[in-house]
């Protein structure tokens, strides 16, 4: 990926800027507004990393509410684990989550894998690294249907990292292009995902969970 | 004897199910063949969008000349073209969609078989799908 602004590279003009810190921690929050595209009213926010060694100029968190018929909000960020890494801490977080929703517990859980461009809706009990009967590493992507709040995640073989975010931001704008993998959730309801968002987080080794987690979930609620 | 359908269908673009195709205009079913002085339809269709984030597709068709083949916009009478391109904003819980272009193949028959390329291409991804789509 170019890393560089260009005039060719497209972006999101008329971006608004706010700094702010999380115990010591400092990030910037870009803030395109409404934008309106295909018939859909979109605000897109992004959280980029400012000062910290790694993390300065990458984007740590986007957002996106929708609004509408229904005001949907999803929260995504780039992952850096593989599927079965991946599925093996799902099956851990949804062990120990599971039994606060008793009208989850004993349900199938309803996946939707992705395998050479064709999905295969599947229904699965835990664990799933046991009950998933596809080769793990030919699932490009996966999406859970729940009601606590679908999640979706994809897999990449080379990741797509931006790392000058700021470049564009100092010029008043936002590059379009996300990085990849990414994983998502949809944090309408709920922010229950933002714990094992910041578990898979790309940047889980270089910043404290406890920061990541409040990143994440503070990406639900901020306005500039 | 069992011909093969001009179809394809894109493998990498998590989330996304693209599949391309050449159609007859009345069924709408995939075709084997096209015959000379018929109208068929080409369409790139967006099946299902199950990301949770946005994806922007730049898509085009490409034939390499119009000598057999060509496209043309639906309900115009504006000149053959040997290209067309769109772009698709997906967004999640919305319904993707489908584009379509006429294509028309030409009298009399000049070649056994004619090529659509699709170019499909999103942040960092980039794909080429092949119809080979035999003349009767």
């Amino acid at each position: 990926m170019n890393e560089r602004p260009t005039d060719e590279e497209p972006v999101y003009p008329h971006v608004r800027l706010d700094t702010r810190e999380i115990d010591g921690f400092s990030y910037v929050i870009a803030d395109i507004g409404s934008l309106r595209q295909s018939g859909v009213t979109r605000d897109h926010t992004r959280l980029i990393g400012l000062k910290q060694r790694g993390v300065a100029g990458h984007p740590l968190v986007y957002s996106d509410s929708y609004s509408g018929m229904r005001d949907d909000l999803y929260i995504y960020a780039r992952h850096r684990v593989s599927q079965k890494d991946f599925f093996s801490r799902l099956d851990a977080f949804l062990e120990t989550t599971l039994p606060n929703f008793p009208e989850l517990t004993g349900k199938p859980l309803l996946f939707s894998f992705q395998v050479d461009g064709d999905f295969v809706d599947v229904e699965l009990s835990l664990p799933l690294l046991r009950n998933i009967e596809l080769p793990l590493d030919q699932i490009d992507f996966a999406r859970l249907s729940i009601n606590v709040g679908d999640i979706a995640v994809e897999f990449n073989t080379t990741p797509v990292i931006s790392s000058q975010e700021t470049a564009f931001t100092q010029k008043g704008a936002l590059r379009r292009q996300l990085e990849s993998p990414l994983f998502g959730f949809d944090a309408s309801r709920s922010d229950l995902w933002a714990s094992f968002l910041a578990q898979i987080h790309w940047a889980s080794g270089l910043i404290s969970k406890k920061i990541l987690q409040t990143l994440i979930r503070s990406a639900a609620t901020v306005k500039t | 004897m069992w011909s093969k359908k001009v179809k394809a269908k894109a493998k990498h673009f998590p989330g996304v199910e693209i599949e391309t195709r050449v159609i007859d205009n009345d069924s709408l079913e995939t075709v084997t063949a096209v015959k000379p002085y018929g109208a068929y339809g080409h369409s790139v269709e967006i099946g299902k969008f199950k990301a949770v984030w946005p994806v922007t597709l730049k898509i085009g068709s490409t034939l390499k000349d119009t000598q057999q083949l060509a496209f043309r916009e639906a309900g115009t009478s504006g000149q053959d073209a040997p290209a067309w391109e769109w772009e698709a904003n997906l967004f999640p819980n919305r319904i993707a969609g489908e584009e379509k272009r006429l294509l028309i193949c030409a009298s009399p028959k000049r070649r056994k078989h004619d090529a659509i390329t699709v170019r499909i291409d999103s942040d960092g991804r980039g794909e080429d799908l092949l119809l080979k789509v035999p003349i009767d």
